[in-house]
């Protein structure tokens, strides 16, 4: 316990926001600790233990709340309805105290009837919408959409400042290419560093494939953002975080936020991505359908985008710092992949390791939002500051299990970090932002940290001295390894080859981190053109894929009510969801992972379904498209024998070719 | 291969008419073997040993826990000092009807306080990583042959059950089935690759055998999932099955009693509750049936600054089962204290049976694998790691 220090008192909050604030009375600390405790807090990701294989995760083990769906990574499917004793995984009961739902306009109707829940209306639905063979598409078949030409840049410098439109995208039947001018590093760009073919895509790459990469990577990566939700607002939408943390003064901003997605979300629709109302309605809780509206937006922008590459970049970024759509991080996960991930896509992993650790939907995460030091003013004396953060900072986001630190530099870690904290809504009254990263000197463990070997001095409760290990540890020679390692791992191969590694690694070191360089060094290097394609491409990279070529309808296709649906479940049985990892790991990049019997099977269910969806579409042309001349005779001669479409279809969707990178 | 897996395979549903051009009458199970089930639980994020049971007795505890402390009187009774946390009082029932049994200072074979090594160390079974790479579960499997079946539930198979023996690996179906004709063609398209030929062989043989399909509600838990799965089987054959169970990574509100928020709390709740459908479930099989609950490591033995306890060395096992030979007090293993002079790093209650122990034991006396057997291959390095005796019945 430092005496030196002043503690502030709870009620004369606008001091204890400053630096020299006076010190609270003791029993003003114990009350504001209480109130931490009954649930006056964010609910981090509970139920969120780090999860390794296995089944879905439901069941009475992710304890749901009372009467609404969670949204944990099953997507919302609660197996299991009741919480024990009453309460949620929060610890909140589903009450608002300062927002309650009969105050809310939108939430007024008539209380007689019950809703069904989330499960019920799921089973209905499977009930209703299991589809006969040969589904009706909304198009007359087949997927194929005429190209605007003028909107088209095939060099893509002018689509930069516009939205991305289904109009943009070139999909005309007399672009197909032809197998002759396709390349084979056309082929290896389009599906290694890409997200599969656009129709005319692989002529396109063919060019000069490295050079149809590097001009992606001159893009701006941000052009979203602008018409998509801020992390302070997302904060405002998410139920739980105004259950908890909600006061009189944040209604008005909360119904703002809201109103703010409905925009949102009619934008998109006249913008031309589809409504997801029919699903949409399924998820009675804000920050549910918000979450449920950014994975749907970003695999529609992965369909039509123009820019795969960076696409595929954004996604290694969000799982290299993973984090589960749970409780209190659920709406902030679009958010956080785009200020952090997007936003520092080519620019210094520094800059982008800063971000990352320092946003609110990571600091809620990994429970470091509430974390006080033990000597720090509002600290016991006691209890030593969260440890979370700090551990899979080093071992997961930067230096690797094996990098190099010790139990103690994770306990530095973990007293360096507290006070790095959000801003909450009833802090609005002493001028914070809420929703805001937030520095809170009363929560900081005071005084100099030593972490692998190097001491950083106090900032004077500032944020400086975390700035400066975050700065250090970017650069440490055990994280540019990991994080290199990592890449080649996400894009080419279960083993990286050494020298490809080593190069990576020189330009990492030669330009400070600058991760435009690294991407260029992979791009450059001929290992990684290899033609045996190593990788099998995730789940959801794997629909992805089939949507690029067969239409984005194929999946986002609203008039026919299966389609979304399918899309959903298919999430939960491929037991991989967009932006909701299971751990702070990430999903997993092995191959092994993902080629499980059941998976597999997943696969070729879902790839007899679309079969059915696209009876126009000649499979061997389908596959020509995608992988160009790289198919061997036994997938020809197996698609070229099929008994009909259907069956030639899900073949040439569930072949080696198709689903390797 | 195809002849060891069709044998193992013997015990299924006869309804699928598929199911008729398969062989059901295999070789005889062993009668060591006849009618053994084994269901391993992975309580995945770091269990909280001493929320789960409380060291009451301890002098250092009520200090160490502070405001997470439970009282002798909040907690169910239980030998040797210890105390069941008050939410789990089926499996209190259990440990007084002689069916179930925890066992303290239980550590995994690696531990380095992450979550991701330490996980992997518990399924590969090897202190070691390098040593192995498939699950240590698997590798019993191929010891015990083709009578005992291997289940995993979910997309994902865990990598304890990962390995060269073949699996079945259940997932509950809800898009439409394919046609034999197109997934026996796909089978061969795709048999020329060794990543995806193999599971795409092994799910469409399953599949057309009928045995990916459970008559269990939609609403069904994995672990009613996992019940029904050995239950479904013929009375005589054998099996092991595998359940995860999350949420015990709990760095804050780790209150142990029940209340609003209490994530300890409600994580013994529903592990009481999921133990109960197991047994509900087996029915009863249950007489032959050892469940193992563990988790990769405890958790500090000191709250931290959140109400909650950050990664931790030993933590404790839970077995029950009708086969389970129960104790009075319910209570096994050496507890190393909680005084400063026995924490580990000056945090951490001290391991003081490897859980290895605890497998070996349940896999000599249960299933009838041989000591050599274990110590070479189903746990390789591991020779001075005796099984626990008197585990089973």
């Amino acid at each position: 316990m430092n005496d030196q220090r002043k503690r502030p008192v709870f009620s004369d909050l606008p001091e204890a926001l400053t630096k020299s604030a006076p010190n609270p009375a003791p029993d003003d600390r114990q009350k504001q600790r209480e109130s931490r405790m009954r649930g006056g807090r964010l609910g981090p990701a509970q139920g969120t233990g780090p999860h390794r294989g296995g089944p879905q995760p439901s069941g009475p083990d992710r304890v749901a709340p009372v009467d609404r769906p969670t949204l944990p990574s099953n997507g919302g499917i609660t197996r299991n309805g009741d919480a024990p004793y009453g309460y949620t995984r929060t610890g909140l009961k589903r009450q608002s105290v300062y927002f309650r739902p009969e105050a809310d306009p939108r939430s007024r109707k008539p209380k007689t009837s019950r809703r069904p829940t989330l499960q019920q209306r799921l089973v209905q639905l499977e009930q209703q919408l299991r589809p006969a063979p040969g589904l009706k598409t909304t198009s007359g078949g087949e997927y194929y959409l005429r190209t605007n030409e003028t909107g088209t840049n095939k060099s893509g410098s002018d689509t930069n400042a516009r939205r991305p439109d289904i109009a943009d995208i070139d999909l005309s039947l007399d672009d197909r290419p032809r197998a002759a001018a396709v390349s084979t590093e056309g082929v290896i760009a389009v599906n290694r560093f890409g997200l599969g073919a656009l129709p005319g895509e692989l002529l396109e790459a063919s060019v000069d494939a490295k050079q149809w990469l590097k001009d992606q990577l001159q893009q701006s990566p941000t052009r979203y953002t602008n018409d998509f939700l801020t992390t302070s607002d997302a904060l405002f939408i998410n139920d739980v975080f105004n259950d908890t943390y909600g006061d009189s003064l944040t209604v008005d901003r909360h119904l703002a936020a809201i109103a703010r997605m409905d925009r949102m979300r009619a934008k998109a629709h006249t913008s031309g991505i589809p409504r997801i109302d029919d699903v949409m309605e399924l998820i009675d809780w804000p920050e549910g359908r918000l979450w449920f509206h950014e994975i749907r937006m970003r695999d529609y922008l992965g369909t039509i985008s123009r820019t795969p590459f960076l696409e595929r970049l954004t996604r290694f970024w969000t799982n290299h710092f993973a984090i589960e759509a749970a409780d209190a991080t659920t709406g902030l996960v679009g958010a956080f992949e785009r200020d952090v991930c997007r936003r520092h896509l080519t620019g210094k992993f520094s800059n982008l390791l800063i971000a990352s650790t320092l946003h609110p939907a990571m600091l809620v995460y990994l429970d470091n939002e509430a974390s006080i030091g033990k000597d720090a003013p509002w600290g016991d004396g006691i209890n030593t500051s969260n440890e979370n953060l700090g551990r899979e900072l080093m071992e997961l986001h930067t230096l690797g299990v094996n990098g190099g630190y010790t139990q103690d530099d994770v306990a530095e870690m973990g007293d360096a970090l507290s006070g790095h904290s959000v801003g909450m809504p009833w802090e609005i009254p002493y001028g914070v932002e809420p929703g805001r990263y937030r520095f809170k000197p009363y929560f900081h463990q005071p005084g100099s940290r030593t972490i692998l070997n190097k001491t950083y001095a106090e900032d004077n409760d500032g944020p400086g001295q975390m700035i400066a290990i975050l700065n250090d540890l970017a650069r440490h020679p055990s994280t540019i390894d990991h994080v290199c390692r990592k890449m080649i791992e996400h894009f080419i191969s279960d083993t990286p080859p050494p020298a490809l590694l080593q190069a990576m690694k020189t330009a990492w070191a030669d330009n400070d981190g600058l991760l435009l360089a690294v991407y260029h060094a992979m791009i450059d290097h001929p290992l990684s053109w290899d033609i045996n394609r190593d990788k099998l491409k995730s789940p959801v990279d794997y629909i992805v894929s089939a949507a690029r070529r067969l239409g984005p309808d194929l999946i986002f296709d609203t008039a026919d009510a299966a389609a979304p649906y399918y899309l959903y479940i298919l999430w939960q049985d491929m037991g991989h969801f967009p932006l909701s990892a299971f751990s702070p790991e990430g999903w997993s990049d092995e191959n092994l992972y993902w080629a499980k019997p059941a998976a597999m099977m997943t696969r070729m269910q879902w790839a007899h379904q679309i079969a059915a969806r696209v009876p126009s579409v000649d499979p061997l042309i389908f596959l020509q498209d995608s992988v160009g001349n790289l198919l061997s005779t036994t997938t020809i001669t197996e698609v070229s024998n099929a008994a009909d479409a259907r069956q030639g279809m899900t073949l040439a969707l569930m072949s080696p070719e198709f689903q390797r990178r | 291969m195809k002849t060891i897996k069709l044998n193992r395979r013997q015990t299924l549903l006869g309804l699928s008419s598929s199911l008729v051009a398969y062989s059901l009458t295999g070789p005889a199970v062993a009668a060591h073997l006849a009618g053994k089930k084994m269901v391993l639980v992975f309580l995945r994020g770091g269990a909280d040993g001493m929320g789960v049971l409380a060291p009451i007795a301890d002098p250092y505890y009520a200090g160490l826990r502070r405001q997470l402390a439970m009282t002798s009187s909040q907690t169910l009774s239980m030998g040797g000092g210890f105390g069941l946390n008050p939410n789990m009082p089926l499996v209190h029932q259990m440990v007084q009807n002689n069916e179930a049994l925890f066992i303290s200072g239980v550590g995994a074979p690696f531990i380095n306080r992450s979550h991701f090594d330490g996980q992997e160390g518990v399924e590969r079974g090897v202190s070691n990583l390098a040593d192995r790479r498939d699950g240590w579960l698997n590798r019993a499997l191929v010891q015990l042959g083709a009578e005992v079946e291997g289940i995993a539930i979910g997309t994902r198979v865990p990598t304890t059950l990962s390995g060269a023996a073949e699996i079945l690996n259940y997932a509950p179906a809800r898009l439409p089935p394919v046609d034999p004709d197109t997934m026996n063609r796909v089978v061969s398209m795709t048999a020329p690759d060794t990543l995806m030929g193999p599971p795409i062989a092994q799910i469409v043989a399953d599949t057309i055998a009928g045995r990916t399909t459970l008559n269990v509600p939609n609403n069904a838990t994995d672990f009613e999932i996992a019940a029904a799965l050995l239950k479904r089987q013929d009375p005589q054959s054998a099996g092991i099955v595998m359940v995860d169970m999350e949420g015990w990574d709990t760095h804050d509100n780790a209150w142990p009693l029940p209340g609003a928020g209490n994530r300890v709390a409600q994580q013994c709740a529903a592990l009481d509750n999921n133990i109960q459908a197991l047994k509900t479930g087996l029915g009863t099989d249950w007489a032959n049936t050892v469940v193992i609950a563990i988790s990769e490591f405890g958790r500090n033995a000191a709250v931290n600054g959140s109400d909650g306890f950050d990664h931790g060395i030993a933590g404790f096992a839970l077995l029950a089962g009708g086969a389970v030979k129960g104790l009075a007090g319910g209570v096994r293993g050496n507890f190393a204290g909680l005084a400063p002079g026995q924490l580990v790093d000056g945090q951490d209650l001290a391991v003081t049976t490897d859980m290895r122990e605890i497998f070996k034991g349940v896999l000599r006396d249960h299933l009838g694998l041989t000591l050599a057997d274990l110590n070479n291959f189903v746990f390789p390095n591991s020779s001075t790691i005796a099984p626990m005796d008197n585990l089973v019945l």
